[in-house]
């Protein structure tokens, strides 16, 4: 009778490792209440961190909560709305101006403190005080039109005027033409000369 | 269309990370990948100007491209996996009642935060005279340089003190490339830049707390007020503290660790830190000094070369361009030493005051500083290196941008304005690193280990 001789490439049996003590329904409920202890603790921290710090309650009441409910009210509003809604009379005025001048429009604008000089409390432009010298935020809202300001008198855009922004009824003396007072609008964009 | 190119920007990112840095976990990687991508994205748009091409979209498409191919060609000539195998055990983080209490609460107001930065349109003064406003012209005319509000012709206030035509290119460009991608906001690009950083944020906090703490951490990170109002803003500052505040953690990882992948990674995002903000630099030399410190004693000192090699050069590369391009403005550093108490009263005043703001930063400073005060003797007792070097580069960063601060010359505005706004949103680049010493300190550490063993059991 032939023996099977041993053969050393025969894989050694793998020993299973011993099996853990299986948990009772009592280690589970413990560490669950453990865990629901702790939860609790942090629950609590969160509460007291936001009540005693007004940055963490504005966080959380109106910088987020707040702006929320505005989108679920406003859920389908356009961009355009929505630059109307946070930016108010002055995003208006400039769409305004958009609608009535030509992408080749060179427009006058004044200084800042014109801006704050609020004529009509419904056409308040004042938000526009703290940008409205700057020719970047101008290209955003206006672009292809250019902006000169009423102090860039050495320009060579100055000279090609097309238009002037009567801004809280500044603006009406660079006219070529007269606008007799009882037709002048607080705010309006008007050409330069009367037959543009 | 903004959905695929966004989707591109972290695809770039990812493979990026996945070949280069590859022992970083994945969620590391998953954090990481659309910070770098789009970052990857901006510098393909300034070769392109450098090239002298238009900036459109298909040219971007084309560098993403060539980009991309970089890393897969590494892969296969090094023999690099370019895609993450699955592991045979995949260990879950430990979560607990308290852990999903947190991580709902994160999601919760990271998605109340993206609704609001999406929907409403950029307002502020900063983001209409700036970033916003030049994004969108690079977009419409296809250049950086030769923009119309850039000639000083048109525009005779260009080149005045601290002129935004010189600030560095990523925030205007990023935007640019939302508005090629056919977005009507910009914002999407912070609000996306803002989820990543919550996701890379914890993901590096779990390497140096446990899970319960890290998740604590970083809501606690996420809330500050300051920070998370101007997430929002179409404004540089918080991107730029995202790149420094990552840089800086990184770095200290090295620090603690000594993986390679971690120093690289650091100088990376320091280079993207100094991509998006000049007074990057601050912080880019408080973690500098500490990185040679450190080397010093490893006597490892000649790998801060490589390092400062990473870091510097998008930003030298800018600033020969600007030079090259006739970009410029005046100059508002005071060159000479000088005393001015009355200077240094005001900002000394001015510093304090925000620092115990907590309208502004919560408790973020108060734990800061209840944390190194309680971990002060442990720190010197234990030698606990990551802990000492970090409050080291954080009170050096913060002395280095008081000097700096100081000797600027005020001429476009008063120093409290500048004080009121832009210190106000430099600290910005602390609260994640204050925040980040918070979680891993030593005392922070033991509470975190019993708090485990309690939850969980041996």
């Amino acid at each position: 009778m032939n023996k099977k001789q041993p053969n050393s490439k025969l894989p050694k049996p793998v020993q299973k490792p011993p099996k853990a003590p299986q948990k009772s329904w009592f280690d589970v409920v413990v560490r669950f209440g453990k865990q629901a202890l702790v939860a609790l603790a942090g629950l609590f921290l969160l509460v007291q961190a936001k009540n005693s710090a007004v940055g963490y309650r504005w966080v959380y009441d109106s910088l987020l909560k707040g702006n929320m409910e505005v989108i679920r009210k406003h859920p389908n509003l356009s961009v355009d709305e929505r630059y109307v809604m946070k930016m108010g009379f002055p995003i208006s005025y400039l769409n305004h101006i958009k609608q009535h001048t030509p992408d080749s429009a060179i427009i006058l604008f004044p200084e800042p403190s014109v801006f704050l000089d609020t004529k009509d409390p419904n056409q308040n432009l004042s938000g526009m005080h703290g940008w409205s010298f700057s020719k970047y935020a101008y290209f955003r809202y206006l672009q292809p039109r250019k902006v000169v300001f009423a102090n860039e008198t050495d320009s060579p855009y100055f000279e090609k005027i097309t238009h002037v922004a009567i801004i809280n009824e500044w603006g009406y003396d660079f006219l070529s033409y007269p606008v007799p007072l009882e037709h002048r609008p607080v705010n309006a964009i008007l050409p330069i000369h009367s037959n543009q | 269309m903004v959905a695929i190119g966004l989707l591109i920007s972290f695809f770039l990112g990812y493979i990026w990370l996945q070949v280069f840095f590859n022992r970083i976990t994945m969620l590391e990687k998953i954090g990481g990948a659309f910070l770098l991508g789009i970052a990857l994205q901006t510098m393909v748009m300034v070769l392109i100007e450098i090239l002298g091409m238009p900036i459109t979209l298909d040219k971007i498409f084309i560098g993403t491209a060539i980009f991309g191919l970089i890393p897969i060609g590494f892969a296969i000539v090094k023999n690099r996996l370019l895609l993450n195998p699955i592991p045979k055990k995949f260990v879950f983080p430990k979560i607990s009642l308290i852990w999903i209490l947190f991580a709902v609460l994160i999601a919760y107001i990271a998605y109340m935060n993206f609704m609001k930065c999406v929907y409403f349109p950029a307002f502020d003064r900063d983001s209409v005279d700036g970033f916003e406003s030049i994004g969108y012209a690079i977009a419409i005319e296809h250049c950086i340089a030769n923009l119309t509000v850039f000639d000083p012709i048109y525009h005779p206030r260009v080149n005045s003190p601290a002129s935004v035509a010189v600030y560095m290119p990523f925030t205007q460009l990023s935007y640019a490339y939302t508005y090629l991608l056919g977005a009507e906001l910009s914002k999407i690009i912070n609000a996306v830049m803002y989820l990543s950083f919550i996701v890379l944020f914890y993901a590096v906090m779990r390497r140096v707390a446990t899970d319960t703490i890290a998740i604590i951490v970083t809501l606690f990170m996420m809330v500050t007020p300051e920070l998370i109002a101007w997430s929002s803003m179409s404004a540089t500052n918080v991107l730029q503290a995202i790149f420094a505040s990552i840089g800086v953690i990184y770095g200290l990882l090295w620090i603690k660790e000594q993986r390679s992948e971690d120093l690289y990674l650091s100088a990376v995002f320091m280079a993207l830190n100094l991509w998006s903000r000049n007074e990057g630099l601050v912080i880019v030399l408080a973690l500098g000094a500490v990185l040679f410190l450190r080397m010093l004693v490893l006597k490892k000192w000649l790998q801060i070369i490589p390092w400062g090699i990473i870091v510097f050069v998008p930003f030298i590369m800018w600033n020969v361009y600007m030079k090259v391009a006739g970009m410029w403005s005046e100059s508002v550093i005071l060159t000479k030493l000088f005393w001015d108490p009355e200077k240094f009263s005001v900002m000394w005043e001015r510093f304090v005051f925000l620092m115990r703001n907590r309208q502004y930063y919560g408790y973020s400073f108060d734990a800061f500083a209840i944390f190194a005060i309680a971990n002060a003797y442990f720190i010197w007792k234990k030698k606990h290196i990551l802990n000492a070097y970090t409050l080291l580069c954080i009170v050096m960063a913060f002395v280095l941008y008081f000097i700096v601060i100081y000797q600027v010359n005020y001429v476009w505005d008063s120093i409290e304005n500048v004080l009121n706004y832009s210190a106000k949103r430099f600290f910005f680049c602390f609260i994640p690193m204050m925040w980040f010493f918070v979680g891993s300190s030593y005392l922070t550490d033991k509470f975190g280990t019993w708090l485990d063993k309690f939850q969980f059991g041996k």
